[in-house]
């Protein structure tokens, strides 16, 4: 065999390689896309969901302007926010901790916590958190995997040359974190 | 493997790979006993002396050429005729199960995934005992069946359900009936050749063809040499088809997840199968395919549940849930602890004695 030949088979090998190697993080890229779209169906019923719940609390708690406010600014905030970059997970966060105001000022409000319409809207909520919460832990698990195969070795070669950038998390609010992590005191009587 | 596993995405582009080494090694070693044969029947039927050994080089020529053909056409032959033995292990099973019967529940959760996956909506057979387990066979025509315990059924909450039918349609999408097919047709060969020698043998050696060596070595030599090499190579077809459908298994699982998208459910499901997952029938063939099978000790065709688990858990970002330690025990002791499951199955026979005698008699 020729010594061209040989490197020719060798170059070849190494081509095809690469190839592979390319579709393959361009896939990987493409999971984290699609894990995400699956959470984004969530908060956009969230998104709209949102306002309802804010008349029903309106019609009790009018004078509340500060939890309001919070919770337009959070949804103007992620309307002008990017599809999946930093600003909107950080919009999002701050529209669950706007949530969180809601509720605490049920709480104040015996009648509104009784509330038939609230009482639904606040199922409704929980049920998309779950969802948003399940969607996001698949989320987060394609967004490491993308992230660390562009740190590997041979892959760190292409994803350098062909502008393969690390994504960002969709992570737990350091807030909201402190609130998961306080326990509920629960009472018994009046 | 350009990438190294480290998610659900690359876990199951690695375990192709590893699958293709396994399925590669079939005809490796079907090669290798044919080689072999070739080389002690032209060794035996000339004398063994230089001239033989010349003999034996100037067959193996155009021999190996035939070989490698021969060992292409029974894989293609397999691989194209696995219908027909699909067939025949579906029937052993429906023999035991129902006709189909209504299960809005069940039928809504099929639907649902069927859609999520493209796939066309499979038949639906339940088995009526309080066994635990699901398989799903393929008839080759793109039509599938897919069977499920009344045990399962009852026993299960939903999501759990929805998780064992997407470890099933995983079976589907992956083609894994084919494989067990093909698995069986390799694994069936070797005894079925022994059996071919044994009838065209004649077993008085004729003396006056051999020289003095082979007739001091006698009939039992010739009998090892002849027959060595099969019993070999179906011991190990039978190791690299256990391998093999470990693979398959922990694929079906990694692919469940990602239809479903719920490790919870899933590894839940999987904890309440275990120890309920010996059906009172199917072949050991068709056993490769159910979602569990706590029979076989050492040569269980599935992983172990600790495993599977564990697995599970790496993929699906989330805790490894407690399991008992019997579960969780290395191979030596699950097998004790299947000697004992055994225990519960045994007929009852009518003519023992009774334990006691009843004090009013």
């Amino acid at each position: 065999m020729s010594g061209g030949l040989i490197t020719l088979i060798v170059v070849a090998v190494v081509a095809l390689f690469a190839i592979t190697l390319y579709n393959r993080i361009v896939a990987l890229k493409q999971r984290r896309s699609n894990a995400f779209s699956d959470i984004d169906v969530q908060l956009e019923q969230r998104y709209n969901t949102l306002p309802n719940m804010v008349e029903v609390v309106k019609g009790y708690a009018a004078h509340e302007k500060g939890v309001f406010e919070q919770v337009t600014n959070a949804r103007a905030s992620i309307k002008q926010s990017s599809r999946m970059g930093e600003d909107r997970f950080a919009a999002e966060q701050s529209l669950t901790t706007a949530i969180m105001g809601l509720y605490a000022v049920a709480e104040a409000y015996p009648q509104l916590k009784a509330d038939a319409n609230f009482q639904r809207l606040q199922n409704e909520m929980t049920d998309l958190e779950n969802k948003i919460s399940a969607a996001r832990r698949f989320f987060n698990a394609a967004t490491s995997e993308y992230n660390t195969a562009i740190q590997q070795f041979p892959a760190s070669l292409l994803a350098g040359a062909f502008g393969f950038r690390e994504e960002p998390f969709f992570e737990i609010g350091a807030d909201r974190v402190e609130q998961v992590r306080e326990v509920p005191q629960v009472k018994f009587g009046s | 493997m350009p990438l190294g596993t480290i998610g659900l995405a690359t876990y199951r582009w690695n375990n192709v790979y590893k699958a293709f080494i396994l399925l590669a090694l079939f005809p490796l070693i079907f090669f290798y006993v044919l080689w072999w044969q070739i080389y002690a029947v032209t060794w035996l039927t000339h004398s063994a002396s230089y001239s033989s050994w010349l003999a034996t080089d100037l067959i193996i020529g155009p021999a190996g050429a035939a070989i490698l053909a021969a060992a292409f056409l029974w894989l293609i032959y397999t691989w194209r005729n696995h219908s027909s033995i699909m067939r025949g292990l579906a029937v052993s099973a429906a023999l035991t199960s129902d006709a189909p019967t209504s299960e809005p529940r069940l039928q809504a959760i099929i639907e649902r995934l069927c859609i999520q996956t493209g796939l066309p909506l499979p038949e639906l057979e339940i088995m009526e005992t309080a066994a635990r387990n699901s398989f799903v066979c393929s008839d080759g025509e793109g039509t599938n069946c897919l069977f499920i315990t009344r045990g399962l059924i009852e026993a299960l909450s939903e999501d759990e359900i929805e998780a064992v039918i997407a470890h099933e349609l995983a079976h589907i999408i992956n083609n894994d009936s084919r494989l067990l097919s093909f698995g069986i047709a390799f694994c069936g060969l070797f005894p079925l050749l022994v059996e071919k020698i044994q009838i065209a043998l004649p077993f008085e050696p004729p003396a006056a063809k051999y020289d003095i060596q082979l007739h001091e070595m006698g009939p039992a030599i010739l009998l090892f040499i002849l027959f060595f090499p099969l019993w070999v190579a179906y011991i190990l077809t039978s190791v690299v088809r256990i391998f093999l459908f470990m693979n398959r298994e922990y694929d079906a699982d990694a692919k469940a997840l990602e239809i479903t998208k719920n490790p919870d459910a899933l590894m839940r499901a999987l904890k309440r199968i275990h120890r309920h997952a010996r059906m009172p029938f199917g072949s050991y063939n068709l056993k490769f395919l159910c979602i569990d099978n706590p029979e076989g000790g050492v040569f269980s065709t599935h992983p172990r549940l600790y495993s599977r688990l564990a697995l599970i858990s790496l993929l699906g970002n989330c805790p490894v849930p407690e399991i008992k330690s019997s579960q969780a025990a290395p191979m030596h002791i699950r097998f004790k602890a299947n000697q004992l499951l055994k225990r519960e199955f045994k007929a009852k026979d009518p003519n023992a004695p009774k334990p006691f005698n009843a004090p009013w008699k």
